[in-house]
């Protein structure tokens, strides 16, 4: 039995597990810094994760097991997502177990646990919450599908490893038009799967506007903390998608050690510059109604399908 | 085989007749009968499909040329399977289940020997035959006692839609006789006449005929009343078998008589089937009764399985027979899965009806408290129906989305391949809408707190669970044994085209011939071991988590069940989402008293009308009402003026003979 | 007999069939027109005889034989005690006059006969005017069910296009298989039967045999 994929299993998973909070404590500061505040310390959404975990919990007395599975649910989605994603390599722990398709579908399976979680206690703010998730997670989807089908169809593979290994061959004939309607749609959907501004605002409690907030209303201690995690990590996976898809160069398909090493350096380096235009997006763009949402999330999917059209015409 | 599927066929009309005459008494013999000549039925044609042989079963001619021929290919085995499995679990749910009434317990064993029948018919005759006993076996079995309007206006529409979809079916099925000079299905198979005028005009009838049979949307509009007025293992075999052969008439007409056709066939097949899911699954997001959410997510499902008979069809006309036998293949695997997962959840809405006496989302709620087994089964059922990876769900969609990957990447013309993304873009928006809409139904069902009280505190029979375990564990093991299941469904293909589409490597992993794979086991078990590691890890780091219970947080005030969210309310966000295509309406009625600022009453009231319905059958009722008026001027009651017709119609004749 | 002689014979008695039709629409009597159509159907049994004897198919015989028995005997037989049963024996009343009716009939019939002689109406046996006759004979039974609306008139008049199907049928193909032959013959049994069954009610209702008061019927 080769060791490699096992290897690279486990140095992906801890690596996620890692770097999200950093990335999450990077964008708030960088936020805090564009809104002429101080903000939080670097480090500080490694202290919240650890103070929930440490605190006992408070569950409705109408919650079922559903409540206490959910959270777990959706961490195990989010990391089984993660052997799929091409880090610091064009390769993948897990190759021909799954692909892009894969991937989408784990998405849904932490959103379906998010949401059942959050209707499952009774409350008017959980089910609120599960009820927009839904909705614009229906919306979301074709967009991020369309997205990286335009990889696909250009590349002729689903897998999102080979896809990384070809873009980074083929080198700079990856950058058409039909690239950056997908890099568009895959930031929109960033945006909106991330529960940022426009579309979800992660700072506020306000039952008028939040989604993803309200779903969490009635957790408490070590689940809200996984959840919160969890979240921190599907944000670190959207973030490697785009930053490997759309930037694959200098990443190999059978990398050694040194290479491996380049490439998480590499992966640093465009993590931070994701993170700095999200930043930037959260800062310039105002909160959209709940409603004009389809619109944006509508041209996201635009966007993919005309890149997956064009790519079409090109082939 | 021939013998097993014989005294499968036997058992039933024994069971019928059992029923019929009383002879069972309240045994219930008929349906414990239906159950053995089931799974009878289920061993043959998983025999008969896992050999990859055609067995050919003896033929009776009651007159000639009015032969009735048996013959079971690979492709017609499928559809028993499907049939007769759905039946199986049906028929055990119905002993607790169904109520007692003569007629309806002699019915569903013929009901069942129909589409045994359909599925096993070898030539058109027998095939139509099969075909009409089963409307009609069907009808009885929706009308019932016919004593509430609903259930009589349904079967009406019902019966008529199905008996203008057969004649549109038949011509199909007969314009090819007439060029093969045969009637029988191996005679048909064999001559493969390709593109044409004539074969299309075959191909859109048969897309028309069978595809009202499977709900596809113009003519899904009888589906959403019949199936969920019918009790529900009723429901379940009507919504999970029935509508299956409907697809099946679709590929035997365009996958295995036609041949390889025109580009514009697939996409025709392709758009229907994707503005039917699409359609299916909002309007099923609407309903607040579970079985009707059940029967338009039903109209969903089919129009899943019609968009990878069109990349099917596609496929071959670009002569990548390969693929095409991969789309295939991905069109049977939804059939299966949809088939199991669909009569799971009919027969968990029979439990929680015959449990909560409801079947209306905003009045059920919390039910997982008291019925804890039906629950997890519908959980099942729900994340399946929802697409949710790793359960098998997914794994039809999966290699549907990959067939269309495929044709968008290279199959046949540009027209083809942009069809393909637009499909591959709806079918992406149906599973994240199907999410949405199974979640609710689960959601609000079972979870939070009864919106009435419930007066029955236990879950349904052990008789009526014990189907519903069944189910739940054949789903995940369709789902882990999805290799193998591929394995066993490429004999189809590869007697129709002949090319497999999937490579055999391990029983568990998918390996399509046009790239990429997929493993729903191996994925579980990453899933099984990632999800509680987290779990464990934290508890050896920080130690047990101490919970404490308390009331729900609601700004302060004592929470009551009232407050929660509603079905209707759940759906809000997506019917203003998608209000261009739904065109809901609303209104809103504010009295005030005297020159008090406050209002004295608020009255709301919101509809989402079935648009196709009002847009267009309804104007087409009325113009075929107002004509036939016209034309009942001609008839005035007098005999001789009738014979004065017969006259005239005879001496035109004879004119136009003489020319 | 050679083949020009069963020819001739044959459209003689094709030609005396049409006769008879004509004499149909003009008679007022009832029974003058239950023994015209028994003589008609005397006819047609001889056609048929004429044929077996020339073919040398046994089953015309049979048929020829059942054609005696039934149309031109059993029938006839039955109706004149209908008749006297329900005192039908009445004029029965003409839609248009009877100049017009025996007008029309003539011209009809010539015209079809007309129309319809030539090689492509040409029988098996060389008979040029028996199709033409038996097309003249089923439009000739129409005008009568149409102009009389006495039930004797409707039963004689459906009876003279049967007699016409049958001429068809036998000069055409040789006849119809025997069986095909026993159905139609009872059904006739039948129709002739409750014919008269329903024309007692309307005789009870109404005090007359007119098929007019079915007006009323129309749904």
């Amino acid at each position: 039995m080769n060791a490699e994929p096992w290897l690279l299993g486990a140095a992906q998973l801890l690596f996620v597990l890692a770097a999200a909070p950093l990335l999450q404590g990077l964008i708030r500061r960088l936020k805090a810094r564009l809104q002429s505040r101080s903000g939080p310390p670097l480090l500080q959404s490694y202290y919240d994760l650890a103070k929930l975990f440490v605190r006992s919990e408070m569950v409705a007395e109408s919650a079922s097991a559903v409540q206490f599975v959910a959270p777990w649910v959706v961490l195990g989605a989010m990391l089984s997502a993660a052997t799929f994603i091409p880090m610091f390599g064009a390769a993948t722990p897990l190759t021909t177990a799954g692909d892009l398709l894969v991937v989408i579908g784990l998405f849904a399976l932490a959103r379906a646990a998010l949401t059942l979680g959050g209707m499952d206690s009774g409350s008017a703010f959980g089910q609120m919450g599960s009820s927009r998730e839904l909705a614009v997670g229906a919306l979301v989807e074709p967009a991020l599908l369309l997205s990286l089908v335009a990889l696909a169809v250009a590349t002729g593979t689903t897998r999102l490893g080979e896809i990384v290994a070809i873009g980074a061959h083929e080198g700079a004939g990856f950058f058409d038009l039909q690239w950056a309607l997908a890099l568009l749609a895959l930031t929109i959907v960033m945006l909106a799967e991330t529960g940022r501004i426009p579309v979800d605002n992660p700072d506020t409690h306000l039952e008028l506007t939040m989604i993803h907030e309200a779903m969490l209303l009635e957790y408490s201690g070590r689940s809200l903390g996984v959840l919160h995690l969890a979240g921190m990590v599907k944000q670190l996976l959207l973030a490697c998608l785009l930053a490997n898809l759309f930037f694959p160069l200098g990443l190999r398909a059978s990398p050694d050690l040194a290479l491996y090493l380049r490439g998480g350096a590499l992966l640093a380096g465009k993590l931070v510059l994701v993170g700095v235009g999200l930043a930037l997006a959260e800062s310039t763009f105002a909160k959209m109604r709940l409603y004009e949402l389809p619109d944006l999330l509508g041209s996201a999917s635009l966007a993919g399908f005309v890149a997956v059209a064009i790519t079409v015409w090109q082939s | 085989m021939e013998q097993l599927t014989g005294a499968a066929l036997v058992v039933l009309l024994v069971a019928s007749a059992a029923e019929l005459t009383g002879i069972s008494g309240r045994t219930r013999a008929g349906y414990w009968l239906s159950a053995i000549a089931s799974l009878g039925a289920v061993t043959a044609c998983t025999w008969i499909l896992a050999d990859g042989s055609t067995v050919e079963f003896d033929s009776w001619s009651p007159a000639p040329s009015l032969d009735l021929v048996w013959r079971m290919d690979a492709l017609g085995a499928f559809f028993g399977v499907v049939v007769a499995l759905v039946a199986l679990f049906a028929s055990v749910f119905a002993v607790r289940y169904s109520h007692r009434r003569q007629l309806d317990d002699a019915l569903y064993p013929l009901f069942l020997l129909s589409m045994l029948g359909v599925a096993g018919a070898g030539n058109v005759f027998t095939f139509f035959v099969m075909w009409e006993l089963m409307a009609l076996t069907s009808f009885l079995l929706v009308l019932g006692d016919g004593q509430a309007h609903q259930r009589r206006v349904a079967a009406l529409l019902y019966l008529g839609m199905t008996h203008v979809a057969t004649v549109l079916a038949v011509a199909s099925m007969l314009l090819l006789v007439d060029d093969v000079g045969g009637q029988g299905f191996k005679e048909l198979g064999l001559a493969q006449p390709g593109p044409g005028a004539r074969t299309s005009l075959a191909l859109m009838l048969a897309l028309v005929g069978f595809g009202t049979k499977a709900g596809l949307v113009p003519l899904h509009i009888w589906l959403p009343r019949a199936h969920p007025v019918a009790p529900s293992h009723i429901s379940a075999l009507m919504s999970a078998a029935m509508v299956a052969t409907g697809i099946y008439g679709i590929a035997r007409v365009g996958l295995d008589f036609l041949g390889p056709g025109e580009a514009w066939w697939g996409i025709v097949v392709m758009a229907v089937g994707a503005i039917t899911a699409v359609l299916g699954v909002l309007y099923a997001l609407m309903e607040r009764d579970m079985k009707r959410c059940l029967a338009y997510s039903t109209v969903e499902n089919m129009g899943i399985v019609t968009m990878a008979l069109g990349a099917a069809l596609s496929f071959r006309a670009a002569g990548q027979d390969a693929l095409a036998a991969a789309a295939l293949v991905a069109a049977l695997v939804h059939t299966l899965n949809h088939a199991i997962l669909k009569s799971l959840l009919f027969l968990a809405a029979g439990a929680v009806q015959h449990t909560a006496h409801s079947l209306d989302m905003d009045r059920l709620g919390g039910l997982i408290r008291t019925m804890p087994v039906t629950a997890g089964a519908t959980l099942v059922g729900a994340l399946g129906l929802a697409a949710v990876p790793p359960l098998n769900g997914f794994v039809g969609e999966w290699m549907l989305a990959r067939s269309l990957i495929s044709l968008a990447g290279g199959g046949g013309t540009v027209a083809t391949r942009l069809a393909a993304a637009g499909s591959l873009a709806l079918l992406a928006l149906t599973a994240g809408l199907a999410l949405a809409c199974f979640v609710r139904l689960f959601g609000m069902t079972f979870l939070g707190l009864p919106r009435t009280e419930v007066r029955r505190r236990e879950d349904a029979p052990t008789l009526m669970r014990l189907p519903l375990v069944a189910l739940a564990l054949m789903a995940v093991a369709a789902a882990a044994g999805a290799g193998g299941l591929v394995r066993v469904l490429r004999g189809v293909p590869q007697q129709l085209m002949p090319a497999t589409g999937v490579r055999v490597e391990d029983a568990h992993r998918i390996v399509l011939s046009g790239g990429g794979s997929f493993s729903p086991a191996t994925l579980a078990v990453v899933l099984l071991l990632l999800a509680p590691l987290p779990w464990l890890a934290l508890r050896a780091a920080f130690g047990r988590t101490r919970r404490s219970r308390g009331h729900i947080w609601a700004t302060g005030v004592t929470f009551g069940p009232a407050m929660q969210y509603t079905a209707t309310s759940f759906a809000k966000p997506l019917r203003l989402f998608f209000r261009r295509v739904l065109l809901p309406e609303r209104s809103v009625r504010v009295e005030y008293h005297g020159t008090s600022p406050l209002p004295r009453r608020v009255q709301y009231s919101g509809r989402v009308p079935a648009v196709i319905e009002e847009r267009f059958y309804l104007p087409l009722r009325s113009a075929a009402i107002w004509s036939a008026q016209r034309v009942r001027a001609f008839q005035n009651g007098s005999v001789e003026f009738y014979l004065l017709y017969v006259f005239g119609a005879l001496v035109v004749m004879l004119v136009v003979a003489r020319r | 007999m050679n083949a020009t002689t069963v020819a001739d014979t044959v459209n003689t008695l094709a030609i005396g069939m049409v006769v008879i039709g004509v004499l149909l629409v003009w008679t007022r009597w009832p029974n003058h027109a239950v023994a015209l159509v028994a003589l008609q159907s005397i006819l047609l049994a001889t056609v048929g005889l004429v044929t077996a004897i020339h073919t040398h198919h046994d089953q015309l015989y049979v048929g020829a034989g059942l054609v005696l028995g039934v149309k031109g005997a059993a029938l006839p037989a039955l109706m004149a005690v209908l008749i006297r049963r329900a005192r039908a024996n009445g004029e029965m009343p003409s839609a248009v006059p009877r100049a017009l009716g025996i007008g029309a009939a003539v011209v009809v019939s010539l015209a079809t006969i007309e129309t319809f002689s030539g090689d492509p109406f040409q029988t098996a046996l060389g008979a040029t005017r028996a199709l033409p006759a038996a097309l003249a004979l089923i439009l000739l039974g129409l005008q009568v069910m149409m102009t009389r609306h006495h039930v004797v008139a409707q039963i004689t008049g459906f009876l003279v296009i049967e007699n016409g199907m049958a001429l068809a049928a036998l000069t055409a193909t040789y006849g119809m298989p025997l069986v095909i032959e026993f159905g139609v013959l009872l059904d006739l049994l039948l129709a002739v039967m409750v014919a008269f069954v329903y024309s007692r009610r309307i005789h009870e209702v109404h005090g007359d045999l007119l098929t007019t008061v079915l007006r009323e019927l129309r749904g």
